[in-house]
């Protein structure tokens, strides 16, 4: 494949020039190319090898303050041209923005260790890497096995015309998940980094394969709808905290669709055993960079730190309307959260179970819907195991629970984390998270039989 | 520009290099979008997205690989990666044969006619019938107050050419509008109600005089506000449940339109989607519910959401019945699940756009009418609800256990709409829900939906759609609030 650095860099730092030359007040050019592989895994096949390459040009546009946005595969100068002349004939025709701000000078820098070329390497391997899933599900006595491996490259070049300098990162990323069947009793388990380390790969394959033999011959029973304790996997944990996360962004707080629009900074939302982290700088998790989609510098910060709301995200737009600085979380649009880190606790995986008296270990779940997001009411629902435990024993498997509470009667009831963390993201965790297993002393479940 | 000679190339290569099957689509969409919030304008956007995926059959190993880049050296490679990758899949599902279906597939090219053009309106006119909205709403709150509401506005033209080596040559212009409004009400006692609302077609400017939109959403917001400010909890008894098509058309694509997804009951949305309650020896046989329970999804319906002639595989698209009298009947099919299922694809299967793999989907999916007028569906229930439309939903991943929380919702009194209520909650199974139906109006109202599926996930136009439905006395469940 065709070396794509020379050409990004140049369509960023025309469109840039050109749009000045045009008459824009400020513009914001980002550039990213991604080349990426997957392999899809079904009943101990691959049921499809794929691979993509692809390059978006987005530019960010004012004009006495009214504001622009153009998202484009763009291939030549003259792509770019047409989109200026385009943008330049409407954007006249509307009002300042409520949410202009000035662009900020650019203050990040590129990350290093983004980028691993293991990933490279293998990009075009990865059939290989699902051959070894499958025979990993054979060697654990499972049934079948479904799954992705997703490997890919993608180079990201950004300017601003507050600076004559583009800033560029380079980074791989890997995803891997997959669910093991036995019989009708399945294990799950996801994988995310931004290197390859084909045994963490392998581990995937034998974590998920084994929480499906391992309960296998455990009784299937009913339980009423109510109160339980809980044991949630990280699988679980990254996903609903992933739209708590989504809910930190300035502009969600500011369409009312937010929770921390009615839980601001310095409200108590969870219990003092709570501490969330957007993480840009942790090169180990594959959103990692060192600036945002505004060029400005990330940071790690606290979401929530010891139950306490510390930070919303936002971008120069978003800090401008609620008067404060950005917090280097642009997304040029909305707000957004980098890595996701959830403080671990001092618990082993074991003592969690053992102090059990009544309730139930989730490990996966999908299709979280709120009916308001300002009050975090919300469900989701158990696919894979969900184990009945009473007085630390399980005692069988419950099909398909819903957890139907809210998000700050959740996180008060945090009430242990264990002392072992996963990287993780897949279908149903939208950011890359580092996760404990979280147990939860009060949670409401719903059954459907 | 055409691309069919480009795709007729890769195609061609493809064969060459021993693919049994292969297909190439060259697809575009843009789209243009004014956003609003609070009746201003925060923005205008636009995007482009525009490449040729190429797929390929070899000998059980199926492979697809995309490419802005449409030169040809670049199709050269991508030919070449398709086929590589396929040559380096070991675990391979052999098919008894290959996906081949040259007697069902079609030559042609169609377009969705815009009767009025998008240009034909200028920017500061679409801006201000947006703002209308706004303004029209705002002000019809009494007691609460409207604190956000956001408009998106979009207008798309989805552009795609489509060779395949058993003989299809499609070229097809789908120009969509799709109108998304998120509200907040609050009042300070109360708290707040959410809603979000869609309005979305194939066409042009003309839907938007067929959605009325400013009276829908005026109407709405007040009803919102009475819900908010004077709504009573759910009864605790079992109560006769009325349904609004909105939540119909939800419970519909989700309990029979997914779970009747071949390719989703073979296993090959395991992990992502999900897989299905339905298995293969069930079709045609096994009773889903009573004899009001047929759900069809009909690609073919003039100005749907989910509006196609032929699908992304060149195959005749044609209305499949899900669901008929009750009965588990027809499931979706692309040519590879049908070929799995020993039977003819019946054109199901559609792309998001170039960088991924056509997937066995829905188009437009609903519950077919009865035969009752709104007033009759209610006169003779002594106590009962009516849940007009919902904020919450689930299903779980072989779409059996569901859950519903009305929204808009009123106790029915003796054959009479009364007093509103907050929150009620359904949780059902499909089968009970098929098999609790007692009647249905005769009007069916469709909403427009973006259905996921696969990996990359794909968001696909669609409908949903019914008519309004009365179930049999069912327990409602609450919120834990």
């Amino acid at each position: 494949m065709k070396n794509s650095h020379t050409s990004i860099q140049d369509l960023v730092e025309y469109s840039v020039k050109k749009a000045l030359q045009e008459g824009f007040d400020e513009v914001l050019s980002t550039a990213i190319h991604t080349r990426e592989s997957m392999v899809r895994i079904s009943n101990n096949v691959i049921t499809i090898a794929q691979s993509r390459d692809s390059i978006t040009l987005a530019l960010y546009l004012t004009k006495n303050q009214r504001i622009y946005f153009a998202e484009h595969m763009v291939k030549s100068r003259e792509d770019i041209d047409r989109i200026l002349q385009n943008v330049k004939s409407s954007i006249q025709l509307i009002e300042p923005s409520e949410f202009y701000a000035p662009l900020p000078e650019p203050s990040g820098k590129p990350l290093q260790g983004l980028y691993d070329s293991t990933v490279e390497d293998y990009l075009y391997k990865v059939p290989e890497l699902g051959d070894m899933v499958i025979a990993v599900g054979a060697n654990e006595g499972i049934d079948r096995i479904a799954g992705m491996i997703r490997l890919g490259i993608r180079h990201r070049v950004l300017m601003s015309s507050k600076s004559s300098s583009v800033l560029e990162e380079k980074r791989s990323f890997v995803e891997v998940y997959t669910r093991a069947f036995k019989g009708d009793v399945t294990g799950h388990w996801a994988y995310t980094s931004t290197r390859l380390n084909v045994e963490k790969v392998r581990e995937v394959a034998l974590k998920s394969s084994r929480l499906a033999r391992e309960y296998s011959t455990l009784r299937t029973m009913k339980i009423e709808d109510g109160v339980y304790e809980a044991i949630l996997s990280p699988l679980v944990v990254g996903n609903i905290l992933s739209y708590l996360a989504m809910m930190a962004s300035g502009l969600a707080v500011l369409l009312r669709f937010s929770i921390f629009s009615k839980y601001g900074i310095g409200s108590q939302i969870a219990s003092e055993k709570f501490t969330i982290i957007d993480d840009p700088l942790n090169t180990e998790l594959p959103e990692a960079t060192g600036f945002d989609e505004e060029g400005v510098a990330t940071k790690t910060k606290p979401l929530i730190e010891r139950g306490i709301v510390k930070n919303i995200l936002h971008n120069s737009k978003t800090a401008k309307k609620m008067n404060t600085e950005s917090t280097g979380n642009a997304g040029i649009v909305m707000p957004r959260p980098w890595n996701l880190v959830i403080e671990k606790g001092d618990l082993s995986e074991e003592e969690m179970f053992s102090e059990i008296k009544r309730g139930l270990f989730v490990v996966n779940n999908w299709y979280t819907r709120f009916h308001n997001f300002e009050e975090g009411l919300f469900s989701t629902v158990s696919r894979d195991i969900v184990i009945y435990i009473e007085k630390g024993r399980p005692k069988g498997l419950v099909k398909r629970v819903r957890i139907a509470d809210t998000i700050p009667a959740m996180l008060q009831n945090v009430d242990g984390l264990s002392k072992t963390q996963y990287d993780i993201r897949w279908w149903e965790v939208m950011y890359p998270t580092r996760a404990p297993f979280i147990y939860v002393k009060r949670l409401h479940f719903t059954y459907v039989e | 520009m055409s691309y069919i000679d480009i795709l007729h190339k890769a195609v061609d290569r493809a064969l060459e290099k021993g693919a049994k099957y292969a297909e190439a689509r060259y697809h575009k969409i843009d789209s243009f979008s004014i956003v609003l919030r609070n009746g201003n304008v925060v923005a205008l956007t636009t995007m482009s997205r525009d490449g040729i995926g190429l797929r390929t059959y070899l000998d059980g190993a199926l492979s697809y690989s995309s490419s802005y880049r449409l030169d040809s050296e670049s199709i050269d490679y991508l030919v070449e990666n398709c086929i590589s990758s396929a040559r380096a899949t070991t675990r391979r599902l052999k098919l008894k044969r290959d996906p081949s279906s040259p007697r069902i597939v079609g030559k042609a090219n169609y377009s969705v006619i815009q009767r009025r053009k998008f240009d034909s309106v200028s920017l500061e006119d679409k801006i201000s019938m947006l703002k209308n909205i706004w303004i029209n709403t705002s002000k019809a709150l009494t007691q609460a107050k409207l604190v956000n509401m956001t408009i998106e506005y979009q207008e798309s033209i989805e552009y795609k050419e489509l060779i395949t080596s058993d003989g299809a040559e499609i070229i097809s212009t789908i120009p969509r509008i799709l109108i998304q409004i998120l509200m907040t009400l609050y009042e300070p006692r109360k708290g707040s109600i959410q809603r979000i609302i869609g309005f979305g077609g194939s066409g042009g400017l003309e839907l938007l005089d067929t959605w009325n939109i400013v009276d829908r959403v005026t109407e709405e917001v007040k009803n919102l506000e009475n819900v908010l400010i004077k709504g009573v909890e759910p009864p605790k008894d079992s109560v006769d449940i009325v349904l609004g098509p909105e939540l119909v058309g939800l419970i519909v694509h989700e309990s029979a339109g997914h779970p009747m997804e071949a390719d989703r009951i073979w296993g090959r949305e395991a992990s992502q989607a999900g897989e299905s309650f339905v298995k293969p020896e069930m079709i045609g046989k096994e009773r889903i519910g009573n004899e009001h329970a047929t759900v069809v999804d009909d690609p073919t319906i003039p100005g749907s959401f989910g509006y196609y002639l032929y699908d992304d595989e060149g195959v005749k698209a044609r209305p499949r019945y899900i669901y008929l009298n009750g009965v588990i009947n027809e499931p979706l099919h692309s040519k590879w699940s049908s070929v799995l299922f020993n039977t003819e694809s019946n054109g199901a299967a559609r792309a998001m756009n170039y960088e991924c793999e056509p997937l066995v989907r829905m188009a437009n999916t609903y519950l077919t009418p009865g035969d009752m007028e709104f007033n009759e569906l209610i006169e003779d229930i002594k106590k009962g609800i009516y849940i007009k439309n919902f904020m919450e939903w689930n299903i779980d991943d072989i779409r059996w256990g569901q859950r519903y929380i009305g929204l808009e919702c009123y106790l029915i009194d003796h054959g009479e709409l009364k007093e509103p209520v907050r929150n009620p909650v359904l949780e059902f199974t499909t089968k009970e829900f098929y098999s609790s139906i007692v009647g249905k109006t005769k009007r069916v109202e469709f909403y427009p939906g973006l259905c996921g599926k696969g990996e990359p996930q794909q968001a696909i136009p669609v409908w949903l759609g019914g008519p309004h439905v009365r179930l049999k006395k069912m327990k409602l469940k609450v919120v834990p609030l």
